[in-house]
Order: C-alpha cells, then sequence, then structure tokens
C-alpha cells in the first residue's frame, strides 16, 4: 500500500512539474513569441542592430510582462468583462512606465537608444496576450511562470538577433569589437537586415522544434502507458 | 445597473492605485531634463575618443570670437585622456541642410583624433572618408583635399568645412577656450547692477539700481512675468525696500537674443553707509538671486581723494554762513575750501534752468591755487571738459579773482557753447577767493577750527 502511495505522489508531482515544464517550454519554445507566434516585430526589428540594446529591451520586456501576469493573475476575477482590457492596459502601461522610469534613471546611455520601443511595450501583443489568455485565468505562481517563460523566449530570441546583426554588421559583439579588420555588411544594420536575420531564425527555430515536438510526443506516449499500467496495478490491487 | 457600478468602482481603483504607483516612482527615479552633455551625445563623445570611462562639460564660449559656425566646445574631465576638447562644427549644404560634425583634438599636441557626422540635415547623406584627418595638426589639415563622392558634393564639402573650420578656430582661440568655464545652464540668472559706476554713487542723492533678468527656457522660465522680492539694509540695519519696480525698454534684436528684461528700482537719499540689495526674481516654481553691495561716498570725499592721493577720511571743519564757503581737512592735513550746490541758470534754445556747481579748492603757501576740482550738473554741450577748463585756474593768485561779482570782469575764457557754466564756475572760484582773501591769518583761522 505504501509503495502505491508513493508511486501516486510521485505522479501527481510529476504531473505538476510536467505542467510546469510545459508552461517554461511554451513560452520558451513551442509558442515563442518572435519565431513561433510573430508578436512584436516593431521592437525585434528596431532594437536588435547590437546586442546590448536586445538585451535591455528584453529585460524590460521580460520585466513588465512577470509582473503585469502577477498583477492580472490577482485581480483578474475581479474585474468586470466589460472593462477588462481597459483594467488591463491601465496595468500594464503603469508597469512600463516605472520600468521607463527606471531606465532613464539607471541606463541613461541605453535609454537613449531604446527609449521610444520601451514605451511601445504598452502596445506589445505578447503582453496583453498573455493577461488574457494565461494570467487572468490561472493562479498568481503560474502566471508569474508563464510571464517568465514567455519574457525569457522574447529575450532569446531578441539577443539571438542582437548577437547575429551585431555580428555580420560591425564585427562587434556588445560594442567589443571582436574581427579587426572586418568589412561590415551594412544592410544588417538596417530594418531589412532584421528581416532577413528573422527568417532564416525563424526557419531554423521551426525545423529544430518540429524535431523536438516529434520526441515529445514519443515520451508523452510512454508515459501515457507507464501511467495507465500504475493505474492499472492499483485497481487490482 | 449593479455590473456598471461595479466596473466604474473597479476601474477607478485600478486607475487610483497605479497613479499612486506612479507618483511614488516618479518621486524617486524622476530624471531631471539633461542639459549640455546628455546621455546620448555623451555616448557619442565616448565612441568619437574610443574610452568609455570618459566625461565631458559643455564650455562657456560666449565670450571668446569664434566663428559662428561654431556651437559648442566640449572639454574632457575624466576618462584615460584629459587633455581632449570635441568642437562642435556646422556645415551648410546648400539649401539641402546642414551637417553637424563632432571632432575631437588632443590639447596637448593639437592633432585631430577622430571626427564624426554627428547629425546630417541634408536630403543626400553620403560619408568621406574622415579617418585621413587623424593625426593631423591644423596645418597638414587644411592642405588636406578629402575624396569626395558624386551625388552628395554638397554636403561631403558641408562637413570637410566644417572639420576644417573646428580645427582652424581651435588653434586660433586654444588659450581662451581652455581657460572657458563650464556653461550655466541654470534656467534664470539675475544680475544686479547699477547705472552709474559703483564709485560714482553719491550721498545724498538717488542710485539707480538695474536688475538684469535673463532665462535659458522661456516656457519655464519668463523673464518678463517675474515677482520680486526685495531686501534692502544700511549699516547692516534692515529698512524698508524699494517698492516700484519699472521695467527698462530693451532694443528688439537684444530682447530676443538674450531672453533678457531689464529692470529697475531706485533708492533714494543716500548716506555715507554700507547698503546690501538682495533681488530675489521668481517665477513660478523657478527662482534666482542676485546681490549688490555699495557704499555711497559723498562729493566732497569723492573730489578731495582725487585732489590728494591717499585721502582716506575728510572732516568738515567750517561753514561760512555769509559766503557759504565750506573748509574740509583731510587726513593728510590739506585744507579745501569750498562752494557747494551754487545755482546758476541757464537758457539755451533747447530749454531753460537751474544748474549746480560744486567747486573744491586747495591753496598754496602764497596764496595761489595749488588745486582745483569739483562737479557740475551742467549737460550742454557734450564736449564740455571740467577738468580742462578748471586746469587754467591753477597757478593764479587768489587776488585775480577775490571781490569780483561780475564774471566778465574776471580776465579768463569761457568755453564757447558753455557760456552759463563757464560763468559760474568764474564767479564759484571768485566766491572762495574772495573769503579765502578776507581771513587775516590763514594760519591763525585754521588753529581756530581745532586743526
Amino acid at each position: 500500500m505504501t509503495a502505491l502511495k508513493t508511486s501516486m505522489i510521485i505522479c501527481q508531482v510529476w504531473e505538476r512539474n510536467m505542467k510546469a515544464k510545459n508552461i517554461i517550454l511554451d513560452g520558451i519554445v513551442t509558442n515563442n513569441a518572435i519565431f513561433v507566434m510573430v508578436l512584436g516585430m516593431c521592437p525585434v526589428l528596431g532594437t536588435t542592430d547590437t546586442l546590448e540594446n536586445a538585451f535591455w529591451l528584453g529585460i524590460s520586456t521580460c520585466a513588465v510582462l512577470i509582473l503585469s501576469n502577477l498583477l492580472i493573475s490577482l485581480v483578474g476575477k475581479i474585474i468586470p468583462d466589460k472593462v477588462r482590457i481597459p483594467c488591463y492596459i491601465i496595468i500594464i502601461a503603469t508597469l512600463v512606465t516605472v520600468v521607463d522610469l527606471a531606465l532613464r534613471k539607471f541606463l541613461p546611455g541605453i535609454y537613449s537608444e531604446i527609449g521610444r520601443f520601451v514605451r511601445l511595450i504598452v502596445v506589445n501583443c505578447i503582453i496583453l496576450a498573455r493577461a488574457e489568455a494565461f494570467a487572468a485565468g490561472n493562479k498568481p505562481h503560474l502566471s508569474i511562470l508563464d510571464g517568465f517563460s514567455v519574457g525569457i523566449g522574447f529575450f532569446l530570441g531578441l539577443c539571438l538577433l542582437g548577437v547575429i546583426r551585431e555580428l555580420l554588421n560591425a564585427g562587434k559583439l556588445w560594442g567589443t569589437t571582436l574581427f579587426s579588420g572586418y568589412v561590415g555588411i551594412d544592410i544588417f544594420g538596417e530594418a531589412a537586415g532584421g528581416f532577413l536575420t528573422l527568417a532564416i531564425l525563424m526557419a531554423v527555430f521551426n525545423f529544430v522544434k518540429s524535431k523536438i515536438e516529434k520526441k515529445q510526443k514519443i515520451r508523452q506516449a510512454m508515459l501515457k502507458k507507464s501511467m495507465q499500467s500504475v493505474q492499472s496495478a492499483g485497481g487490482k490491487a | 445597473m449593479k455590473k456598471i457600478i461595479k466596473s466604474i468602482a473597479v476601474l477607478t481603483v485600478i486607475s487610483v492605485v497605479c497613479t499612486a504607483l506612479l507618483v511614488f516612482a516618479n518621486y524617486f527615479w524622476k530624471v531631471e531634463e539633461l542639459q549640455g552633455v546628455s546621455a546620448e551625445l555623451l555616448k557619442k563623445f565616448r565612441t568619437l575618443v574610443n574610452d568609455e570611462t570618459s566625461e565631458f562639460i559643455d564650455l562657456d564660449i560666449s565670450g571668446i570670437e569664434v566663428d559662428e559656425d561654431i556651437t559648442n566646445v566640449y572639454k574632457a574631465t575624466a576618462g584615460e585622456n584629459s587633455n581632449i576638447l570635441i568642437v562642435r562644427a556646422k556645415g551648410t549644404a546648400g539649401s539641402y541642410g546642414d551637417v553637424i560634425m563632432l571632432t575631437a583634438i588632443n590639447t596637448s599636441d593639437d592633432t585631430v583624433i577622430a571626427t564624426k557626422k554627428y547629425i546630417d540635415g541634408t536630403s543626400r547623406p553620403a560619408d568621406i572618408n574622415y579617418d585621413i584627418a587623424k593625426g593631423l595638426d591644423n596645418a597638414a589639415l587644411q592642405e588636406i583635399e578629402f575624396d569626395i563622392k558624386s551625388g552628395a558634393t554638397l554636403t561631403n564639402k558641408a562637413a570637410a568645412y566644417a572639420l576644417k573650420l573646428s580645427m582652424e578656430e581651435y588653434v586660433a582661440n586654444k588659450e581662451a577656450i581652455l581657460a572657458a568655464q563650464e556653461k550655466s545652464y541654470e534656467l534664470l540668472t539675475v544680475n544686479v547692477t547699477t547705472e552709474k559706476a559703483l564709485e560714482d554713487i553719491e550721498a545724498g542723492k538717488s542710485a539707480v539700481i538695474l536688475i538684469e533678468v535673463i532665462s535659458t527656457n522661456l516656457r519655464k522660465a519668463n523673464p518678463d512675468k517675474v515677482n520680486f522680492e526685495f531686501t534692502l539694509t544700511r549699516g547692516g540695519k534692515s529698512i524698508n525696500a524699494p517698492q516700484k519696480v519699472e521695467k527698462v525698454t530693451l532694443e528688439d534684436d537684444e530682447k530676443n537674443e538674450d531672453n533678457k528684461v531689464i529692470y529697475s528700482v531706485t533708492i533714494r537719499n543716500l548716506t555715507v553707509e554700507k547698503y546690501k540689495l538682495d533681488v530675489k526674481a521668481s517665477y513660478k516654481k523657478v527662482s534666482a538671486s542676485g546681490t549688490l553691495e555699495f557704499t555711497p561716498i559723498s562729493l566732497e570725499e569723492q573730489v578731495i581723494k582725487r585732489m590728494f592721493e591717499g585721502t582716506e577720511s575728510v572732516e568738515l571743519l567750517d561753514t561760512d554762513e555769509e559766503s557759504k564757503v565750506i573748509t574740509y581737512k583731510n587726513n593728510l592735513d590739506n585744507y579745501v575750501f569750498a562752494i557747494r550746490n551754487y545755482d546758476y541758470d541757464y537758457e539755451y534754445e533747447g530749454g531753460s534752468g537751474t544748474w549746480q556747481t560744486n567747486l573744491f579748492i586747495a591753496f598754496d603757501e602764497n596764496n595761489k591755487i595749488f588745486k582745483i576740482d569739483g562737479k557740475v550738473t551742467h549737460s550742454v554741450p557734450e564736449g564740455f571738459d571740467l577738468n580742462k577748463y578748471l586746469e587754467a585756474f591753477v597757478g593764479k593768485d587768489v587776488n585775480d579773482f577775490a571781490g569780483y561779482e561780475n564774471p566778465d570782469e574776471i580776465d579768463l575764457d569761457i568755453i564757447s557753447g558753455a557760456t552759463y557754466t563757464s560763468n559760474a564756475i568764474k564767479l564759484s572760484v571768485a566766491k572762495i577767493c574772495t573769503y579765502y582773501d578776507s581771513i587775516e591769518n590763514i594760519n591763525d583761522y585754521l588753529s581756530g577750527l581745532g586743526a
């Protein structure tokens, strides 16, 4: 009996962990905001000409996403449907303004480069979409996790684009010259280069993702089988 | 109905909470508008000099005669090399617009460190190879022919012009630029001065105080609409401050150029004590202060100091009731006889009225005029030189003037165009000489005065 109870608890923890794992994977890989959902394209193309800009915009977006998910999951149930969207927008706009003020105060150099995109986070579809689709109907800890995973997915996507574009455009990384004498490819510093890089990365990402998903399906099928066998063993006992 | 009320209530509560959060964040993290070297500009500078630790200040070059296309000069204050100036210069590409160039100069060897296009306002932007300017001094730079690309000839020429101009003006004004102070970005500045020179402010008269209010941002600090607070002390004691503030009319050009307004206040009945006027000008939450200190000087002190070098104090010994001649003595034991505020009438085509003479005479042992000085309120003609006219009296004997009551009888020329004044001076001298001559024994007289 004790062994059975222990196996049941392990299954539940496993199930919970799977849920958390799924949330993380969903935000970073399965429904990556940039490469799968193709959201927030304005800052993606505007700020990824250097890794530094991409990094700080990613951090800012991630911070707003986590905090907005947390707040909306806390107050979501008391907000009437009719004023749902205005309330979300007020909360998101407030958080964006706070991040904007903090950036301007503590990182003025970066702010002068990405300030206009930081303000645009208010209308970033990712934030509102996660608030509406996830945070409003889930518990705070899961909402934080969702915000974190989607934010990190967005952040990593921006950084990847930033690395490639800065290297190809200027032979630099975070402002440091890596290849002296490198003649940059100017187009990667422009929006057109951003589109090109994004398209290539998107193709690669989706190819890899489909491979991973196949493996996941096989794993899930195996897990289902083992769960069924445990349950049937419990029934016999 | 309940649902609507609930919706409004929830929306209101969320709005209020969010507003409170914003007020809180704004209180702690609000950044004052950067002036001078902004963060964006600093980043450009650091890239230009290839030093992420460098810091710069904007120099006040308003007093230096640099070309008007040189808009700013920035000086390094920190970093790997602080012997750096960055000159911001403008080049005009005809009707296409302006190009703003930043040129970093090493002040220790007067060579170009680097140069970069900062703003290209032309519709045909194109880059030329600025790297060839690196390490060159002014003479070498002026000789360089930049490789001008076709299609953007004017833009590139404007950029090359701005670069060469930066170096040329730097070399021509190096000392003055390096000595320049950091530019002030006070929204409001108050300068308090006087209409006359401080040493000419006389006791017994009024002093017109000029208050110059200068704004660097008309929206935030309008010098035309400031309120004043005055604090006036005399001899360390608080007295009634002037109340009536008048605006001094400026030429339009001057006003537009400097965003300044000049006001005036008058302090009346001055005495020989130290005055201190504190002026505070306020516009909404912006305010600025200025202070002026002065000690009015009595006319006798002013004149006798001029007559006898080393005079520190002047004492009034006697006033003759009949002739109104006053006897003064200074700390060097020099005796001076004076006529104060001797009125004389004038008439000329422009008008008529009354002026006054104030004459001070020192006699030598031989009863000759040794020194003569004074002040007249005479104002026409402009070319009248009192000191020059008074020189004619020096060395003359007391008897040349004593007893005369008609100026025409006195054998001394008058100044053409200043007949009334010349005659009044002659008569004043005659009055002093008459009084001096009437004293039988000058030494007894002076000792009788306690001298």
